[in-house]
């Protein structure tokens, strides 16, 4: 800690920025990029420069509460460890389970997988990471021998060709793809291809866009593996003394594929000459790495996908070799970490599994009372477990699950049925917390106090700059309460997570006696003032020279030293027929999982505010939907409903929805109800990336808004409405429909509900209706509902009328809920500078000759964060194109 | 009946039968006018020409100096009259041309003008023997109302322009005030129920208060008031009851002469009665079957008259009923149709700022508006009914968005 402040990581995505904290315990705290961290240089994306946003208290969690009682962390450690003691007495060990998250810190993951490994003996412990990356974990397994990432972000500037495929890197992981575009800035020579059904962000910016047809990658990356057989582009030499399995892996993509490229183009549903021009580029590229994410783990056929990638690198000796790499990037800020301690259910430790030295050497090491003997069950196995009633006890922690796991009703009838359900949380209300039984504060970023590891193996700190709130603790600490509770005082003694960090540390140290590079036994002794001012370093941590790469001497952690080539035939996936659709989820560019952080930062709610179904325009018009049309998403499992959002990006008869929304931002959930609990047979990941939908307009029979000011209960009538909700500075802000309910029936609804109301504006035709609650400190509520189409108010409009004593605005203002004469805002682009899509455009239209760079000077969009770039950039190239288009008219 | 018919013929005496306020108007347009004739006054009142509508603030505020004068000596000496205050016309022939007055004495006139008022409605009692069950109309009225003990219990019946005054006043005497109303909601001729609504408030406000949808059912008087019991069988102590729940016009003294009558007297756009040379004026008329209550049409029709008196032919027309005024603070303008039955009506209330707009559409056209605390539209929706003017959005009308736009 020096004089520029504190340094600690992004809570967010996996690439794990620096960050630096001015000044310690203020919650209106401005951060920015630690120019010193490795990952990040300096850069922070939108969602990392507004963490500020996300630390004030509004719905934070702060007692823990039995049944919805208050009680003391004595009395609910008390209560847990006596139903744990019970379930395990009448039912066994492996009737308690916990289900952990990413957005744990090791030291937290540690504890948990120490207590239930070694001491209740039961490996009934996942985490959230099954639906992130446990295919890529398995298939590193496979090809390499251990879950061991080679690469580092060094290599994506580097590589003279990278390859994203499914993954959209600039709004999942912004900083390395500004990385990424700064090197290509510099040389243009290089090379990006981006395979993604979707016209993505990611795509935008590509020399290359492969539009695959959804769950093709895998024989698109076989048909790679043919193409460089036959072009003798595989790197002979490095196969005979490296890799095992390349005949028949290559017979195996060959019997999935053929060898005829136009065949495999319309496997791939992608241009022949598209498909060429990438196998050539891949060919012809020494320095090439290969990005992927979620969009090819979260299928059926995950494991295959990403080893189909590997594959092709291992063919052409490009791993672990600078620029040159098959580089899984994680979705969250401690997946790697979880991993390490052994978070995965068919993981013991250190990278270890469960075979018998393994057992005896870490049970020894914990001095363990009752290890775990097999691999437990995988996130989705564990929730149909629950379903089944085996799991009499679950411990959730830091996660989500009902909104984030496929078929959340499915989910949600599962925890009705664990008779102890424990869930630790920072925020009052989730859609997980509402079903608990026990409920425990938890540490949110900026109040933690421990480690995490991001996608390139780079360990970094999270240190606390704010006072814990209320009584909300660590969840480590929170675990070794419990564990002294069983009777465990010895073994969870720790006093502070440096404690847990070396214990882990010296735990490594098995793994020297192994091939296993994961190891952290240089740093097994690190006392606390080292903890304290650690600086983010990578693993392995053996005390030997550092290196930035793994595998790059050919050597591998496997039985026989040897990498793996592992033939694969991906199953193909249900393709859109008979009027239905394939719906794709994903994320949006400034929000983050289930939104119980960035849901809450008005700034990143600016960006997409509504929950919206991306539908090709044609398939938009087949179904008479226009822009803002209330739809419904069916499948056999469930439904949801979103606002339609025409867009050509998207293929035809291919739905795209975010997978933040569920039932605190929808009453009515999201995508994880359609969603069907399938999975990968090897890593267990569900295949959230597809499903075969029915899409439906829906007619209300009235709609509206709704502001309500902090402090002001929702009223009750809401749960009669379909409504969508978005936290304001000041408040919240509903927008609600009426299926069933016509304008009079909601009108006389509302009058029963006692809301001291200071103005309203009612119509006997009833065509619409407004309603504004004000007091002395300002504007309490604002309601308008209309029976057509409603004009979206301007939420900053409304936060400043909630929080001016005497709002003075004019009652057009404050019955339209826009500023009188504003103009029509648009959809904002930038975030950090606030500037909006009609802002730019108007700004193009004005200055006939505008590039990006006068544009910038003029409004700054983009010259922050940088997260808005390529949208600044596709609305000055579409003026340009619009210019050249009427140029040629007139000639 | 009237002696000696034929040795007095008719003389060129205009009479005039009451001396209210639409007395005085005739009065003074009749003195600008430079009226050449004799001009003969009968009053029944003590106090002559004084301002009823002034009668709330007088009450309201002992200490002001408020001039409820309506006719000044010099107009008076202008012109050629003579005043009998606290007299009666006993007997009155129209074709004689003739009055008998309770002096017992007899005077001809040429033509005659019966100005007698109206009285307010009142509850079914002996009230003549109670002074403490009156209504708000006369300057002894207010001279009643002033003496009452401090924090007297008052009972108004009525929630109309009148009652809502009185109740208003009394509350600023500091008395406990309730006021009743058969309606739903106050103020009925003049508002709806939503702004009614915002104004009951300011009245609950000011401690007053309210039972609305209520009538009295009985009175315990004996020997002096006592309590009024409600429809609703809630019974209130009281020490003075004012009604003030509609007026009937005074039309004995046309019907004893068998003149035309309706609910009024009958009169014709020149305010001619069934018998041409007598004329009415004021609350007492009916005209085109509607009977007159406030101002504004009565001194149209005292316009109207003093033409004719001239020789004039002007003539009088029902026209659009604007009311304008203040109560409990709050400015009330209401004008035009507030009750058409398909008419679509968009309503604004402000709590907040006490102010409320209440407007009435029909086929694209702006027909009735009731404005309360904000009368800055008022002119506005005047002319937009008047020139019956299309309205796409009625919702621009009501925001002021056409007004601010012009």
């Amino acid at each position: 800690m020096n004089q520029t402040g504190l340094k600690t990581t992004c809570a967010y995505c996996g690439v794990g920025c620096g960050v630096t904290v001015p000044t310690e315990n203020d919650r209106r705290v401005n951060v920015s990029g630690d120019a010193q961290h490795p990952a990040n240089r300096g850069r922070l994306c939108v969602k990392g420069t507004h963490l500020g946003d996300v630390l004030p208290l509004k719905d934070r969690l702060l007692v823990p509460s039995v049944h919805g009682e208050p009680v003391s962390w004595d009395l609910a450690s008390q209560t847990i460890a006596d139903k744990i003691r019970q379930a395990q007495a009448q039912y066994g060990a492996n009737s308690v389970a916990f289900y952990l998250s990413g957005q744990l810190l090791t030291e937290d993951y540690y504890a948990a997988n120490k207590l239930a490994k070694g001491f209740l003996g039961t490996a009934n412990v996942d985490t959230n990471s099954r639906l992130c990356m446990a295919s890529a974990v398995a298939a590193h397994v496979r090809a390499f021998g251990e879950d061991a990432p080679p690469s580092c972000y060094e290599d994506v500037e580097i590589a003279d060709l990278v390859v994203v495929t499914g993954s959209n890197l600039a709004w999942a992981h912004p900083v390395l793809f500004q990385r990424l575009q700064a090197a290509r800035a510099e040389q243009p020579s290089k090379k990006m291809v981006v395979i993604d059904p979707r016209k993505t962000a990611t795509a935008l910016e590509a020399d290359l866009h492969l539009a695959i047809k959804p769950g093709a990658d895998g024989q698109l990356f076989n048909a790679l593996l043919v193409y460089l057989d036959k072009h003798q582009a595989c790197a002979r030499e490095y196969i005979a003394e490296h890799v095992s399995g390349y005949a028949q892996t290559l017979a195996a993509a060959t019997l999935d594929v053929g060898t005829d490229s136009r065949i495999q183009a319309e496997l791939c549903g992608l241009p022949e000459a598209d498909l060429l021009a990438f196998f050539a580029l891949f060919a012809q590229t020494p320095k090439t790495t290969t990005l992927w994410s979620m969009g090819i783990n979260q299928s059926e056929s995950g494991v295959d996908k990403s080893n189909a990638i590997i594959n092709v690198h291992l063919a052409t000796g490009r791993i672990g070799q600078p620029g040159a790499s098959a580089f899984s990037i994680t979705g969250q800020p401690n997946a790697m970490g979880g991993r390490e301690v052994g978070g995965l259910a068919n993981q013991l430790a250190i990278h270890r599994g469960f075979d018998a030295d393994s057992i005896a050497q870490v049970g020894a090491f914990w001095q363990a009372s009752h290890m775990a003997q097999k691999p437990g069950l995988k996130a989705v196995d564990l929730f149909d477990a629950c379903l089944a009633g085996d799991i009499k006890v679950l411990w959730i922690m830091a996660t989500n699950p009902v909104a984030s796991l496929p078929d959340a009703n499915k989910i949600r009838a599962a925890l009705a049925q664990v008779e102890t359900l424990i869930v630790s949380e920072v925020v009052q209300s989730t859609d997980t917390l509402d079903c608990a039984d026990i409920r425990l504060p938890a540490l949110a970023w900026g109040e933690k106090d421990g480690t995490v590891t991001n996608s390139e193996r780079t360990i970094s700190r999270q240190r606390p700059f704010l006072i814990a709130p209320g009584q909300a603790r660590a969840d480590w600490w929170a675990l070794a309460t419990v564990a002294k509770k069983l009777g465990f005082s010895d073994a969870f003694a720790w006093h502070h997570a440096h404690e847990i960090f070396r214990e882990h540390a010296r735990l490594s140290r098995l793994n020297r006696a192994t091939a296993l590079s994961f190891d952290l036994s240089a740093v097994a002794d690190l006392s606390l003032a080292e903890y304290q001012d650690w600086l983010p370093q990578q693993w392995p941590l053996d005390g030997t020279t550092r290196t930035p790469r793994l595998f790059g001497d050919g050597q591998f952690p496997s039985h026989d030293g040897r990498a793996q080539m592992v033939p694969i035939s991906p199953i193909s996936v249900d393709q859109p027929d008979g009027g239905d659709y394939i719906l794709n989820t994903g994320r949006l560019r400034d929000q983050w999982h289930t939104m119980a952080r960035t849901g809450y930062a008005m700034a990143l709610n600016q960006h997409s505010p509504q929950f919206e179904l991306h539908i090709h325009p044609n398939d938009a018009e087949h179904n008479a939907i226009v822009n803002g049309d209330l739809v419904a998403v069916r499948s056999d499992l469930g439904s949801f409903y979103a606002l339609a959002r025409i867009d050509a990006a998207q293929q035809p008869s291919e739905l795209f929805a975010a997978m933040h929304w569920n039932r605190q931002f929808a009453s009515h959930g999201g995508v994880a109800n359609v969603i069907a609990s399938r999975v990968d047979p090897i890593s267990g990941q569900p295949a959230s990336k597809h499903a075969r939908v029915q899409l439906a307009k829906q007619t209300s029979q009235a709609n509206g808004f709704l502001f309500i000011g902090d402090g002001q209960p929702a009223p009750d009538w809401l749960n009669e409405l379909l409504w969508f909700k978005t936290h304001t500075r000041q408040g919240t802000l509903y927008r609600f429909f009426s299926l069933q309910q016509s304008l009079a029936d909601f009108i006389a609804l509302r009058s029963q509900d006692g809301t001291p109301c200071t103005m309203s504006l009612t119509d006997s035709s009833q065509q619409s209706a407004q309603w504004i609650g004000q007091d002395a400190g300002g504007l309490q509520f604002w309601l308008s509902i209309h029976r057509a189409a409603t004009p979206w108010p301007d939420s900053l409009f409304l936060d400043r009328a909630a929080e001016q004593p005497n709002p003075g605005l004019s009652l057009n203002a404050l019955l339209t809920g826009q500023q009188d004469d504003a103009p029509i805002r648009g959809k904002i682009v930038c975030t950090c500078f606030s500037v909006s899509d009609s802002q730019i455009t108007d700004f193009l239209q004005s200055h006939a000759q505008a590039s990006l760079s006068t544009l910038q000077t003029a409004l700054c969009c983009g010259t922050n964060c940088g997260s808005c770039l390529t949208e600044v950039k596709t609305l000055v190239k579409d003026k340009a194109s619009a210019q050249t288009a009427s140029a040629d008219a007139l000639c | 009946m009237f002696s000696d018919l034929a040795n007095n013929p008719p003389d060129d005496t205009l009479l005039i039968i009451g001396f209210g306020m639409a007395t005085a108007r005739l009065l003074n347009r009749l003195a600008d006018l430079g009226y050449p004739g004799p001009i003969c006054v009968v009053s029944r009142e003590k106090n002559v020409g004084y301002n009823r509508i002034q009668l709330t603030p007088w009450l309201a505020n002992p200490e002001a100096d408020i001039d409820l004068n309506l006719v000044n000596a010099t107009v008076l000496a202008r012109l050629n009259i003579r005043i009998l205050a606290q007299t009666d016309v006993v007997s009155f022939s129209a074709d004689l041309h003739r009055v008998r007055l309770s002096d017992g004495s007899e005077m001809p006139f040429a033509r005659a003008v019966i100005a007698t008022g109206s009285q307010p409605v009142l509850p079914e009692c002996d009230f003549r023997s109670q002074p403490a069950i009156r209504a708000f109309r006369t300057l002894e009225d207010g001279y009643f109302l002033r003496a009452l003990p401090e924090q007297s219990h008052v009972a108004v019946l009525g929630g109309g322009l009148l009652g809502l005054e009185a109740a208003w006043g009394l509350r600023q005497l500091g008395h406990r005030v309730t006021l009743i109303h058969r309606n739903n909601h106050l103020l009925n001729r003049q508002l709806s129920a939503p702004l009614a609504a915002l104004l009951a408030n300011s009245f609950v406000k000011a401690g007053i208060t309210l039972r609305l949808k209520r009538q009295i059912r009985a009175i315990d008087s004996d020997p002096r008031l006592a309590s009024i019991t409600l429809d609703n069988a809630e019974a209130l102590p009281v020490h003075c009851l004012i009604a003030a729940a509609g007026i009937r016009p005074n039309i004995d003294l046309a019907q004893r002469a068998g003149l035309a009558t309706g609910q009024g007297i009958q009169v014709n756009e020149a305010l001619q009665t069934s018998a041409g040379h007598i004329f009415a004026l004021g609350e007492c008329t009916e005209f085109a079957a509607q009977t007159f209550g406030l101002v504004a049409p009565v001194y149209a029709q005292a316009e109207v008259l003093a033409q004719r008196l001239m020789g004039g032919a002007s003539e009088f027309a029902l026209t659009q009923t604007d009311t304008r005024l203040k109560i409990s603070g709050l400015d009330v303008f209401s004008t035009g149709q507030i009750n058409h039955p398909k008419a679509q009506v968009l309503s604004l209330v402000d709590q907040y700022q006490q102010r409320g707009r209440t407007l009435h559409f029909l086929n694209h056209r702006l027909i009735g508006a009731e404005l309360l605390g904000d009368l800055s539209l008022a002119n506005y929706c005047q002319d937009l009914i008047q020139t019956k003017h299309p309205i796409s959005d009625p919702r621009d009308v009501i925001l002021g968005r056409l007004q601010n736009a012009a």
